[in-house]
């Protein structure tokens, strides 16, 4: 364990100082600018709550592929070629498998991105 | 591009030869926003002859980054005189130089129209009906320019299967990219398999979206951003608009976050004589989800490769996300799968 504060810590603080001390003083393209730098910090402090799980993607896509070994951009890239060689029925069992994999990853990089977002109608 | 004491004075130079009569440029401001573009505002007097008066206008030219499949200043000048001819709310085009010894940079010099485009800034408060019916006609005036039309010869010819063609050229940039994209492949490969037949052509706008048109006290005053024009399927203009990832501060407004989807479809049906099929908007409204996603990440990619960091490309690599979701969950609606994992 490290001491605190820690590097989010550190984010939350900073990005705090930003809203409340110096983002009322600024317009424009300045605004714009803090705003980007604001959103920036939020991103990173998110992706630090250990909410990214490549661990689980690779079990789940090993499952999906039927592999023994292999990581995460290899298995990637085995499902893209699945995926475009077009032998997976609309609505069959293995087309729904596959689809629920990719929302459950889709839904896991939102969680750091973008989190409200499907929360909006 | 700087435009300073030296410049001006050729910039002057070129446009009295325009003008047939001297004149004289009191004022030029760079105008804010345009990653791909530079735009200046210009406050200029002509002296004498047929144009004499004082004119606010706008002088654009490349920014130093360029993004896929844009068209340069040169096409773009040509665009908006094809549309400024068929009607088409634009600034009025005055002059294209391709003459780079004038400023350094391919430019050319518009009308400059009042109001605000920014999504963030037009979205958000009330539905317009008027807007979005008025946005319906624009876009059926746009699409009545079709192949052959004088002035569009540089436009890449009609492909066969507008779609089939779309979705080969996002296949072959993600493949450029080296990074596996296994959700933007799913949505590819469902749009491969519904491609609808596109029976005739039109010119399609291809960026016509909230963000990319003026407002002034809540009217159209003009339709901008032609860069990525050419030959299509209409529905493809149709789809990318109402598309979620375009209404800003407004998801609920399906036209452009500014207004009912029906008021946009009655718009364009009243123009255009031509009945939207709705299931056709859907599709395209994947495939403009795709699109995005797919020029996001070419964006993030400039970022991320080093040779142009900039925070605000970063960010667009975080767009990526929520488009890929959308994609998924419109086609698990259409493929009675869940919405969520």
């Amino acid at each position: 364990m490290r001491d605190k504060p820690d590097g989010k810590d550190l984010l939350e603080v900073a990005e705090l100082t930003l809203k409340q001390d110096i983002l009322p003083d600024l317009e424009g393209d300045a605004r714009y600018q803090a705003l980007m730098i604001a959103s920036a910090m939020r991103i990173a402090k998110r992706q630090m709550d250990g909410i990214d799980a490549p661990e689980q993607e690779r079990r789940d896509l090993l499952d999906l592929l039927a592999c023994d070994a292999g990581d995460v951009l290899s298995l990637n890239k085995l499902l893209v070629q699945k995926i475009r060689q077009g032998n997976i029925a609309e609505g069959s069992k293995e087309y729904h498998k596959i689809q629920v994999h990719l929302l459950k990853v889709a839904e896991m990089k939102l969680q750091i991105s973008n989190p409200g977002y499907q929360k909006i109608p | 591009m700087e435009l300073n004491a030296a410049s001006i004075k050729k910039l002057s130079a070129f446009l009295s030869d325009h003008f047939a009569s001297p004149v004289t440029i009191d004022n030029a401001e760079k105008l804010s926003g345009g990653a791909i573009q530079e735009n200046w505002g210009l406050h200029l007097t002509v002296a004498g002859g047929p144009d004499k008066g004082d004119y606010d206008l706008v002088l654009r030219c490349d920014a130093p980054s360029s993004v896929f499949a844009s068209h340069g200043r040169a096409e773009e000048f040509k665009l908006l005189q094809a549309a400024y001819a068929a009607g088409v709310k634009v600034p009025k085009p005055f002059v294209l130089c391709t003459d780079t010894t004038v400023l350094g940079v391919v430019f050319f010099v518009m009308e400059r129209m009042p109001g605000i485009a920014h999504g963030h800034r037009v979205t958000g408060g009330d539905k317009n009906p008027g807007l979005a019916h008025e946005l319906g006609r624009q876009l059926a005036k746009i699409h009545t320019l079709t192949p052959g039309v004088a002035g569009l010869d540089f436009l890449a010819p009609p492909a066969v299967s507008p779609a089939g063609t779309a979705v080969a050229h996002y296949r072959a940039y993600l493949d450029e990219t080296d990074w596996p994209c296994p959700a933007l492949e799913w949505g590819l490969k469902w749009l491969e398999n519904h491609a609808p037949e596109t029976t005739e052509q039109v010119l399609c706008h291809r960026d016509f979206r909230t963000g990319n048109y003026l407002l002034d006290k809540g009217r159209l005053t003009a339709i901008l951003d032609w860069e990525f024009s050419g030959w299509g399927d209409r529905m493809e203009d149709l789809g990318w608009f109402t598309a979620r990832c375009w209404r800003f501060g407004s998801p609920h407004l399906e036209a452009g976050g500014i207004g009912d989807a029906r008021d946009f479809y009655h718009g364009y049906e009243q123009q255009s004589g031509v009945k939207i099929d709705r299931d056709g908007v859907f599709y395209w409204q994947v495939m403009a989800h795709v699109r995005w996603a797919v020029i996001a990440i070419s964006q993030s990619r400039r970022h991320v490769s080093g040779k142009e960091p900039s925070l605000e490309l970063a960010l667009t690599g975080h767009v990526v996300p929520e488009l890929e979701w959308q994609v998924l969950a419109m086609i698990s609606d259409k493929t009675g799968g869940p919405r969520h994992a």
